[in-house]
């Protein structure tokens, strides 16, 4: 009965339209009745109308429109303006590689520079050891380096112990930092150190020798010396003045334990020979 | 739909780096996404800028396209977006016509103006020139809601189903149906008025 009032009602507009694009199946109640309708029919013919009306103004707008090429263009464009992309940052590192091709040449130009002044340092230390072959035979020139000695106020400082005669010290600059001083020792021994404003040195030594108060008392010829502890000595002291200590030190038997500049072997340094310095020594007691 | 082999070798082709072939896929399709731009904007400035952008979009986003079969509906969904941004951002800035969603007539209006229309349109004597109707038939489109001017315009221009309109917008088929009819019989009503 339901069917037969469906298929006796028109369907509404909404069927009508879905028919009309064809999406109505075929088997449907709608499709027959629309198929078998006038009314529908003529509605349906409308409709179709209006459909076409619709289409051919959507597709009129489109016809005649050269819009692929201005799309192509677009594409183009967008193309060219990612490669100028790439280029940018080819550019940006690139630039980046300029400075630090720049900074490695500065570094490249220091380093050179160092190496330079290390090779002039140590030009100068043969030369002093030959000034040593040198000396060795001519008593003139022991006199003369005597007579540069008699400037430095420790001179009179002699070790009773082991052989030790500071006999001389040499200037070969002018003082500045960068330049060289020797001091000359008898046993003609040559060796170079850097003295840093602060230096601190580890010595043992054997309680048995019971030589840690003469030790003491040569220290302080050379300024006040300020305990910090009972086996520890702290004094302001010029660079000269400390080569010399380092080498009494150790010809009174103690050995140094740091690699601290200046070793006792040590006849050569770089700087100010007036220039003080902190050292400080610390008498270890051998076990 | 008219999504061929071919269409697909191009999209797999343009995927791998081709731009002869996504220039071509440019060729085939442009002017319908033009078309879907012109029934939602009706401006062919703003249509023409919308079609390129969308493009240009799918080049660029290509790889993150899950299958080549899905180009054409995927690149309608970009150009039906883009163009709904536009007409909303002509919309504040006074350039469209705002018309509300529940705008339009009402349902007996509707009918009136179908049956109307439909008459109309059937009387030879009463025949508009086709240039007259369709210059009305589009302004009336443009007063649509978009709700019902989108999947109308998906089905004008290039005879797509309901079932892949409905894929494109995300909605169900029946609510395809209905807002196509209801478009249409609002057009009718539209075109009615104007006649």
């Amino acid at each position: 009965m339901k069917e037969k009032e469906k298929f006796e009602k028109c369907p509404d507009f909404e069927v009508l339209s879905a028919f009309s694009d064809s999406e109505i199946d075929k088997e449907s109640v709608e499709y027959q009745h629309i198929q078998a309708c006038p009314i529908c029919q003529k509605r349906l013919d409308g409709l179709k109308k209006l459909n076409f009306a619709i289409s051919s103004s959507l597709i009129d707008v489109i016809q005649g429109k050269d819009i692929e090429e201005k799309v192509i263009k677009a594409l183009n464009y967008e193309k060219k303006r990612e490669s100028f992309n790439i280029e940018n940052y080819l550019q940006f590192f690139l630039r980046i590689a300029a400075v630090f091709a720049i900074f490695a040449l500065v570094i490249f130009y220091f380093s050179k520079l160092l190496i330079k002044k290390e090779e002039n340092f140590s030009s100068i230390t043969s030369k002093v050891s030959s000034e040593n072959e040198t000396k060795k035979d001519s008593t003139q020139t022991k006199q003369k380096n005597i007579q540069i000695s008699s400037k430095i106020h420790d001179t009179s400082i002699t070790s009773p112990l082991n052989g030790f005669n500071i006999n001389d010290v040499k200037s070969t600059g002018t003082g500045t930092e960068m330049d060289f001083h020797k001091v000359l020792f008898d046993d003609n021994k040559t060796g170079s150190a850097f003295i840093k404003p602060v230096v601190k040195h580890n010595w043992i030594w054997n309680e048995e020798n019971k030589q840690m108060p003469i030790v003491k008392q040569i220290i302080e010829k050379y300024g006040e010396i300020q305990n910090i502890s009972e086996n520890t000595f702290y004094i302001n002291i010029t660079k000269e003045n400390l080569v010399k200590l380092v080498r009494k030190i150790k010809n009174f038997g103690f050995k140094l334990l740091s690699d601290e500049e200046p070793m006792p072997e040590t006849t050569i340094f770089a700087g100010n020979p007036d220039e003080v310095v902190q050292y400080c020594a610390t008498f270890i007691c051998k076990q | 739909m008219e999504f061929s082999e071919f269409d697909i070798e191009l999209v797999k082709r343009a995927r791998e780096g081709s731009q002869e072939a996504f220039e071509e896929l440019i060729r085939r399709h442009s002017r319908y996404m033009f078309g879907i731009a012109y029934g939602l904007l009706n401006t062919t400035e703003d249509a023409e800028e919308i079609v390129q952008d969308a493009f240009l979009k799918a080049y660029r986003n290509l790889q993150s396209l899950r299958d080549d079969k899905l180009f054409f509906s995927w690149l309608c969904r970009i150009t039906l977006n883009m163009s709904r941004n536009r007409y909303n951002w002509n919309k504040i800035r006074g350039k469209g016509q705002n018309v509300s969603i529940n705008e339009g007539v009402s349902a007996d209006n509707e009918n009136k103006g179908e049956m109307e229309l439909l008459s109309d349109l059937a009387q030879p004597d009463k025949e508009l020139e086709k240039k007259e109707i369709e210059k009305f038939i589009l302004q009336a489109m443009e007063s649509l809601p978009e709700i019902f001017r989108e999947p109308l315009v998906l089905r004008h221009i290039k005879d797509l189903s309901y079932k892949e309109i409905a894929d494109i917008l995300n909605l169900n088929i029946d609510t395809v149906k209905t807002r196509i009819s209801r478009g249409r019989a609002i057009l009718a009503s539209k075109i009615k008025n104007k006649i």
